[in-house]
């Protein structure tokens, strides 16, 4: 019985995929992970599992401690309301409350930096979101101002109240938080003037198009006048009949009746002679030459 | 440098990436015949496979905590395979045992037809075998799990598991002496 078994469950320890089974199962996986990547890969919530990473929030050292307040600082905590709303629109205040609920259940100074640090965050992108899509304007952007200087106000407070207990570790993170302000106004500030820079090639392009469509519009007006005062056809300028050959027929329409069949008339007048002259040419040569 | 938020997305998420990929490598053959011993169907059992990796990908993927991933592979395609047979309840045993192995080779070896024809008879042998012992026998004697983590799997106490190993080891005993006769 014993050797039944052993065999038994040696059989079934040796099945698997086969290398093709794997790899298609990988990639449909692989697959599904590419197209849902981490929402949330941080969280001061989040107790860390020991087999997925190396850090862990239970053994606090300076360092450790450094390390997680930067960090925070960086990254701005737990996902908020997407940013789709901004500032003017309907839903905005919606999401200005949400924000201000989430922030009063933080209960520690390290959770209300993280929440007013990701506050601080999705203020620069609505910011940037409102100067990409010409949406910008002064009122808009003294909202968002007053709102990182608010936020940003709050963070230090808290950060006093963390730096009797770890001053390097306060002082740090302040720094951290300037420097990404002062990053983020500055990007703001190339993209205002990439944007402005557009805007003024896009007016000089109108601008440069609206002088190229007047002349060009200036010569059909010309043309047309010059038509329409003609009396016979055999008048007209060799320049302005090549106008007028490649005109649209939008202009060719708008000439006077009387100057087409006048012009049609002279050229289907001319073939007939051309053709009769060859028919009869040809015709001798078939006699002579069978 | 300064610190940007973004980067820091980048990096945590490529760290997940990493180890859940090396997770893959590590159980996906383990995941694949515990379903495979459950269905019977081997193209079920790749479906379920894929099945449990994604659903376990969006469990990661929200920040949520794992502390022993062995372990949650398994709870999620054991409810997988719980949800599976809810869906086909009505097919009879005959038809789940015809199911048994594709042997997608079609050279006609010697080796081969015994190899499926002792993976037909393993499979059958389990069929025979109630659930709760097949599961408890799999985990034990083909994965090499302790009791202790085969009862956080299952859910189950220790006790309830050395009780199920040892009675499917009885019923064991006895489908095998009935197929040798």
């Amino acid at each position: 019985m014993e050797n039944k078994f052993n065999n038994l469950i040696k059989i079934m320890k040796n099945e698997k995929m086969t290398e093709e089974e794997k790899a298609s199962v990988y990639f449909k996986v692989e697959t599904f992970v590419n197209n849902n990547p981490v929402k949330n890969p941080l969280s001061p919530y989040l107790k860390v599992s020991p087999y997925f990473s190396k850090f862990s929030f239970a053994t606090l050292g300076k360092t450790v401690g450094v390390a997680l307040l930067l960090v925070i600082i960086g990254f701005g905590g737990i996902a908020l309301a997407s940013a789709s709303a901004l500032p003017g629109n309907l839903t905005y205040p919606l999401k200005i409350a949400l924000e201000n609920f989430e922030a009063q259940l933080a209960s520690t100074p390290v959770k209300k930096i993280a929440v007013k640090s990701k506050i601080i965050e999705t203020r620069f992108k609505e910011a940037e979101e409102l100067i990409k899509t010409n949406k910008r304007t002064d009122e808009k952007q003294a909202m968002i101002d007053s709102s990182i200087a608010e936020n940003k106000k709050e963070i230090e407070d808290n950060l006093e109240i963390i730096s009797k207990e770890n001053p390097e570790v306060a002082t740090l993170a302040k720094a951290n938080l300037e420097t990404l302000i002062q990053t983020s106004e500055k990007e703001l500030g190339i993209l205002i003037t990439e944007k402005s820079d557009d805007l003024n090639f896009i007016e000089n392009e109108i601008l440069s198009n609206k002088a190229t469509f007047e002349e060009k519009f200036k010569v059909d007006l010309e043309l047309m006048e010059k038509i329409e005062t003609l009396d016979n056809i055999d008048n007209l300028d060799p320049e302005i009949e090549n106008k007028l050959l490649i005109q649209d027929t939008e202009v060719i329409s708008d000439i006077t009746p009387a100057v087409i069949p006048d012009l049609s008339a002279s050229v289907i007048s001319a073939v007939p002679e051309e053709i009769n002259n060859t028919s009869s040419n040809s015709e001798e040569n078939n006699q002579t030459n069978p | 440098m300064p610190f940007k938020s973004s980067q820091m997305v980048e990096v945590k998420s490529q760290n997940l990436n990493k180890e859940f990929n090396a997770s893959y490598e590590r159980f996906s053959d383990a995941i694949f015949r515990y379903c495979l011993y459950q269905t019977s169907n081997r193209q079920k059992a790749l479906d379920l496979t894929q099945d449990t990796f994604i659903k376990t990908w969006e469990y990661l993927s929200t920040g949520k905590q794992v502390e022993n991933l062995r372990a949650f592979l398994y709870k999620v395609a054991g409810n997988l395979i719980i949800d599976d047979r809810r869906k086909k309840k009505s097919e009879s045993l005959d038809k789940i045992t015809e199911q048994g192995f594709d042997v997608k080779n079609d050279r006609d070896e010697i080796s081969i037809i015994e190899n499926a024809f002792e993976k037909q008879l393993a499979l059958d042998t389990l069929e025979k075998l109630d659930k709760k012992y097949r599961n408890a026998i799999i985990l034990r004697f083909v994965e090499d799990m302790e009791i202790e983590e085969i009862a956080k799997t299952l859910k189950e106490s220790k006790n309830n598991i050395s009780v199920r190993i040892h009675r499917g080891l009885e019923k064991l005993k006895i489908i095998l002496e009935e197929n040798q006769q």
